[in-house]
């Protein structure tokens, strides 16, 4: 029987003195190795195109022959190996209707400016924010959450998620959405789910009570300690001058982090070029009492002083390993470390994520500006491009449905190469636009990037499987991101 | 799946799916459908190809189309007319019954307007 192998299919990652773990990239699935498959596989990178009777013979020294046959049907069974090359031509690509998709998410720009003049915001700045209102009306808004529920179809749970500019610019409006939201969700029994992201400094025990009310998902922007914050989340005065707003921020979020109890308050952290300090800001935002802390390098446009150059992120990649161990050894003492980016990716690799898509932005994520007019997601309100029609004329879905298949893992042909396409989809449009100006094309920046930090999520994942076996299911999984039930 | 030990919850759902696929009955595989042109175009083949590894997986024309869909059941080794639209009958003295039935091909000339 003809046997060939295909390399797209499979990565071995060293794994102890002797073993190796196989990921099965077709499926995510991942499997420690045995002697017999290790040796096959090892023979096939180098002989690609070979008969099962040429390799049982290669190998029938060092084991058995009904071994032999049974590992070649597991890899086999795991496309690893094909066994006739001529009918692997791809299947076509099934064309998928997002019209029958439900929309469970509803991100919605309720003020269309911003108190803070961050320095590399993606906002672009000729246009900030868009064509819209500054801030969004009652009218639009309730237009938006009733197509949120008309949209969600089935689906039982709804969210809300409030996003500016600045949200807390319009907490008057916040409040009337909220109110109508909840009414219509009994009227529908639906469950609402409300979040925002802020950053922080228009915070007051009213808002704060206001958020524990409605146990609100909260996701402060914070850079780090003071030196880091401040060096590109600045206030800008009439005369023109940039002043850090550490200071402002501070006291308004020792206050919400004393006084918001419901749920886990978690930071987001944007990296920039000089400026990478990952354990420090970690350290430093667990002891404020931040239950997480996601770091995100930059989008940045070309000539930018803060975008990371492949340099700079070989060094993130330094520091985020160097977390990583902090994290490896608490959670060994059954502690659990709030560094979000090593938590998701544990998840995904536990689950065995293997996703078309990068993300839910177009399928069950929309994002509605103070129009009405409805968005990819929420970084791409000013968009024309990206414009699918308006919460009250309703969705362009020739255009949407055109969209979201050439975004299809499928049309990414460098992606059919990659062991890690499944978990990474391909990554996010709105940076694909920033970098390659175009939304459906992959990430190539970050390639290298995630398939290093995968394969070291995947020896942290054995370890842990290993040697506290269980910590994974009790502390770090989790349903839609909220945090383990214990630890809220 | 005794040599692959299941490392994670979707290793654990796939050996599961394989494990119970193996105790049917297998289908043999089967080659259809070889009348039609195989490659991109149903103008002619473009020739023999071959894919980033050096296989001929995946292509569209890969090198094995010239050997089966040249003309039906006719091996013939080169380019050949498009038996769909153009020469519907180019290949049809040629039975398969024995190796010379080749001989029987039509000759294609090109058409002037």
């Amino acid at each position: 029987m003809e046997l060939n192998f295909r390399a797209e299919n499979a990565h071995a990652i060293p794994h102890g003195d002797q073993n190796s773990i196989l990921v099965a990239a077709k499926s995510m699935s991942m499997f420690v190795m045995d002697p017999v498959s290790q040796a096959i596989l090892t023979y096939v990178q180098s002989h690609p195109h070979l008969t099962q009777e040429e390799l049982t013979d290669v190998l029938s020294g060092q084991f058995p022959v009904d071994e032999i046959t049974e590992t070649i049907q597991e890899f086999v069974a795991l496309e690893i190996l094909h066994t006739q090359d001529r009918s692997a031509a791809p299947a076509p690509m099934p064309t998928l209707d997002v019209e029958h998709f439900p929309v469970s998410s509803l991100v919605v720009n309720v003020a269309n400016k911003c108190n803070l003049h961050c320095t590399y915001c993606y906002e672009p700045e000729d246009a900030k924010y868009g064509p819209s209102p500054i801030q969004m009306d009652w009218d639009t808004a309730r237009d938006s959450v009733d197509f949120l529920f008309k949209k969600s179809g089935t689906s039982k749970e709804v969210n809300l998620i409030f996003f500016g500019g600045e949200a807390l610019l319009n907490f008057k409006l916040m409040r009337q959405v909220v109110a109508y939201a909840e009414e219509k969700a009994q009227a529908e029994d639906k469950v609402v789910d409300f979040s925002l992201t802020t950053n922080g400094t228009l915070l007051t025990d009213e808002v704060i009570d206001f958020f524990q009310t409605y146990r609100f998902g909260i996701t402060i922007s914070i850079d780090g300690p003071k030196d880091l914050h401040d060096k590109r989340r600045v206030f800008l005065n009439k005369r023109g001058e940039q002043k850090g707003s550490y200071d402002l921020l501070r006291p308004r979020l020792e206050r919400l982090l004393e006084r918001y109890t419901v749920r886990p308050v978690v930071a987001r952290v944007t990296v920039t070029k000089d400026a990478i300090d990952i354990v420090r800001t970690y350290e430093h935002l667990t002891e404020l009492g931040f239950f997480e802390v996601g770091f995100s390098p930059v989008t940045a446009q070309a000539e930018t002083d803060y975008g990371l150059e492949p340099t700079d992120l070989r060094e993130l990649l330094r520091q985020f390993y160097e977390l990583g161990g902090v994290y490896v050894e608490r959670a060994l003492n059954n502690q659990y470390t709030g560094f979000s980016n090593l938590s998701t990716l544990l998840t995904d690799i536990h689950l065995g994520t293997n996703k078309f898509f990068p993300c839910g932005a177009g399928l069950g994520l929309l994002d509605v500006d103070g129009n009405g007019d409805v968005y990819l997601c929420h970084r791409f309100p000013g968009t024309e491009e990206h414009k699918y029609g308006n919460v009250k004329d309703g969705i362009e879905y020739d255009r949407l449905n055109t969209f979201i298949n050439s975004a299809h893992l499928g049309n990414k042909p460098v992606c059919q190469t990659c062991w890690i396409r499944g978990l990474c989809g391909g990554g996010c449009y709105h940076e694909a636009m920033t970098e390659f100006g175009d939304a459906s094309l992959p990430n190539l920046h970050y390639c290298d990037f995630l398939r290093e930090w995968t394969e070291y999520g995947i020896g942290v994942y054995m370890q842990l499987q290993e040697q506290n076996p269980g910590f994974i299911e009790h502390y770090v999984l989790r349903g839609r991101g909220d945090a383990p039930k214990e630890l809220t | 799946m005794k040599h692959l030990k299941a490392a994670n919850r979707k290793a654990v759902a796939v050996t599961a799916v394989v494990e119970k696929s193996a105790t049917k009955k297998e289908v043999e595989e089967d080659v259809v459908g070889m009348a039609q042109p195989v490659g991109c175009t149903t103008i002619f083949n473009p020739g023999w190809e071959a894919n980033s590894w050096g296989g001929a997986s995946s292509m569209c024309a890969p090198m094995e189309a010239d050997l089966l869909s040249c003309a039906n059941l006719c091996w013939w080794p080169a380019q050949v007319p498009d038996s769909l639209q153009n020469s519907p009958e180019w290949a049809k003295g040629c039975s398969g019954m024995n190796q010379e039935d080749w001989r029987n091909l039509d000759v294609v000339f090109p058409k002037i307007e």
